[in-house]
């Protein structure tokens, strides 16, 4: 991504990201050279498999990756101009819930089962905002009446809620100091379709309203088609294509991403198989050389194997690593309309 | 809340009622006749004939266990065999030394295990952390007795500091008492506390805490150490039962005048009235702490409050 006009309303940019989990002589690669940008106000969506480093690399952001294992082996985090990785945990610890806060993926087990919602979003708000405590539960209160949940259960425990009023709670919690940027961890996977829909709803509402910048993370197409601007597909701790969400949608370009694609059932096409991509996620400690996905690849060459894929943008906002799209290589992909 | 306290309080009396019975038929299986305990073995048939006509012990065993039962009733616990006082004020005496030593190796406990499970489980496998959990593995299986030799050999015969024994330095004189008692409590709760902790840090709610910028120490009091104190109030409530218990073999070393001594005296002289009063005294102060520890638990976790009907 050399380009882009916007300088200014850049609020995130991660260059070359490595993150690590390392135990007793077993190193796993979690995210290998990662590197994005999100603009003000936008939405970017951080789509693969599990395992690829989508939750590696958003806990890295807010620093807290477990550690040990976890250890950011290199790269950088800039936000607002400000380098997080150089950051001391004291300031760290501003920045979290405050600048940049994040919807964890399970609502059941995100909340403190033994506090009131009501203290769990007025302690953030405590924590970041001059304000006194009457003041922060006034506000918790307001917070809950804003993800749709009547204020006077700010009394309440946790278990006293269902799946979707926790998530919303979460959500609240998130919003609370009107953060520039918001991280939600595959935010709606653990909920009922019905209620997917309400929460992303919400989250898509709140979003335009408080002009949140937001990394959405997921395995779901339909989620990323809905509420995301850009996309970034992930793969063994890389992004092998990023672009908006046309780019990724129409002009779908790596064979993975397309995988993806043709592992979707398809409702006009009921009768055809589903094509899921052969083969497993690569074993992080063990990757493969050369282009990460080739064993699973269907276009794979020799040099493959060998040669590590670099970025070939193809438009302004789209680009691949793919050795398919570089020059003298030899690798073609047949296209197949899908 | 209230209905459920009176229903366990309600619940006691069958407790009691297995605990006496039990302790009652033991008492008469023991070999030796009280009466002629009480009258010397050179006293003649006919006077131990009669007393043990006068203190009903010809009577068939669940009739005597009747009339012990109708007497526990009105608060009347019976006479000693051995000195004719009766029984319930001689414990009442002697039951706040008990107590206090009880309740002061419970707090020696707390204060020095759960500081210490927090900060083995925070840094695991640390130095630290190796140290603490092989002091408490010591700390369990240390016999209490040879602990009390130890603590009375170090500190009272070689340092001069503390009392061996006896009663006579106020508080100071608990001390080493309390600390021998507290020891295998102590250990076993900082074991609990650290794998309670290292189970609830590792929690998706910790990880929200800390998403919302809360300071690494409050987040380990506020958010974990109070959903890891639940298995750590168990344990309160089972070390507090049986410190009562060991309050037994601590008194007789130190020579502390208290109901566990009053109980041993009781067993050695075969003075039933008295060996059984301890035991129901006891019992109930074991059974109320552990009521203490179920109404404790309503107030840490939300969760169960609504289970207490």
């Amino acid at each position: 991504m050399e380009k882009q006009a916007s300088e200014k309303n850049i609020v995130l940019e991660i260059e070359d990201l490595v993150v690590n989990y390392e135990t007793d002589g077993v190193v796993v690669h979690a995210v290998n050279g990662v590197s994005l940008r999100l603009e003000k106000g936008k939405t970017l969506a951080l789509v693969g498999e599990t395992g690829a480093g989508k939750t590696t690399t958003a806990l890295s952001i807010l620093q807290l990756i477990q550690d040990p294992p976890g250890k950011i082996r290199g790269g950088s985090i800039t936000m607002d101009g400000d380098a997080l990785l150089t950051f001391s945990e004291r300031q760290m610890e501003s920045i979290r819930g405050d600048k940049v806060s994040m919807i964890f993926q399970d609502p059941m087990t995100s909340l403190n089962p033994v506090l009131t919602v009501g203290q769990q979003i007025a302690e953030v708000i405590q924590i970041h905002q001059k304000v006194s405590k009457a003041e922060a539960e006034q506000k918790a209160r307001e917070m809950l009446e804003l993800v749709g949940i009547d204020g006077g259960r700010a009394g309440e425990y946790p278990h006293q809620f269902s799946g979707g009023m926790k998530q919303r709670v979460v959500i609240a919690i998130a919003l609370a100091c009107n953060p520039t940027l918001l991280i939600a961890d595959e935010p709606t996977t653990a909920l009922d379709v019905t209620i997917q829909a309400q929460v992303l709803e919400l989250m898509k509402e709140l979003r335009e309203k408080y002009q949140t910048s937001m990394i959405m993370i997921t395995h779901d197409l339909g989620i990323v088609a809905e509420t995301c601007d850009e996309v970034s597909i992930m793969y063994a701790g890389r992004i092998v294509e990023h672009g908006t969400l046309r780019d990724i949608f129409k002009e779908t370009r790596h064979p993975y991403t397309v995988g993806l694609f043709n592992s979707l059932p398809n409702i006009k096409r009921r009768q055809e198989m589903l094509k899921p991509i052969k083969g497993l996620m690569p074993d992080p400690s063990n990757l493969p050389t050369g282009c990460s996905f080739h064993p699973r690849c269907d276009y794979a060459q020799a040099i493959c194997s060998t040669r590590k894929p670099a970025q070939t943008f193809l438009s302004d906002t789209h680009f691949v690593e793919c050795l398919a799209y570089e020059s003298n290589t030899g690798v073609t992909i047949t296209k197949k309309e899908g | 809340m209230h209905k459920y306290i009176l229903k366990r309080l309600l619940m006691m009396i069958p407790v009691l009622i297995g605990i006496t019975f039990i302790i009652f038929v033991i008492l008469n299986m023991t070999p030796g006749d009280p009466a002629l305990i009480i009258l010397g073995s050179e006293a003649n048939d006919e006077t131990v004939a009669q007393l043990r006509d006068e203190l009903g012990l010809d009577d068939p065993l669940l009739l005597q266990y009747g009339r012990y039962m109708l007497g526990l009733v009105k608060g009347d616990l019976g006479q000693s065999y051995i000195n004719n006082r009766a029984i319930f004020p001689s414990i009442m005496e002697r039951l706040p030394i008990t107590l206090s030593l009880a309740l002061l190796a419970m707090l020696v406990s707390v204060v020095v295990a759960i500081p210490l499970g927090i900060i083995s489980a925070t840094k695991q496998y640390s130095f630290l952390d190796s140290t603490s959990m092989v002091l408490c593995l010591i700390g369990v299986s240390i016999p209490s007795f040879w602990l009390a030799l130890m603590l009375i050999l170090f500190f009272s015969v070689n340092l001069s500091l503390l009392p061996s024994g006896g009663l006579n330095n106020g508080i100071v004189s608990y001390i080493l008492p309390a600390v021998t008692l507290a020891t295998s409590g102590a250990a076993s709760m900082a074991r609990q506390t650290r794998s309670s902790m290292l189970e609830v840090i590792r929690q998706d709610y910790i990880r929200t805490a800390r998403a919302k910028g809360v300071r690494k120490n409050k987040v380990l009091i506020r958010h974990a150490l109070k959903n890891a104190i639940m298995p750590v109030i168990t344990l309160m409530g089972l070390t507090l039962g049986r410190n009562v218990g060991g309050a037994v073999v601590v008194e007789s070393i130190f020579t502390l005048p208290g109901t566990g001594r009053l109980l041993l005296e009781g067993i050695r002289s075969k003075d039933i009235p008295m060996v059984m009063g301890c035991v129901v005294v006891l019992s109930i102060l074991i059974s109320i702490a552990n009521l203490l520890v179920d109404i404790v638990y309503g107030f840490v976790d939300p969760r169960l409050k609504g289970e207490y009907r």
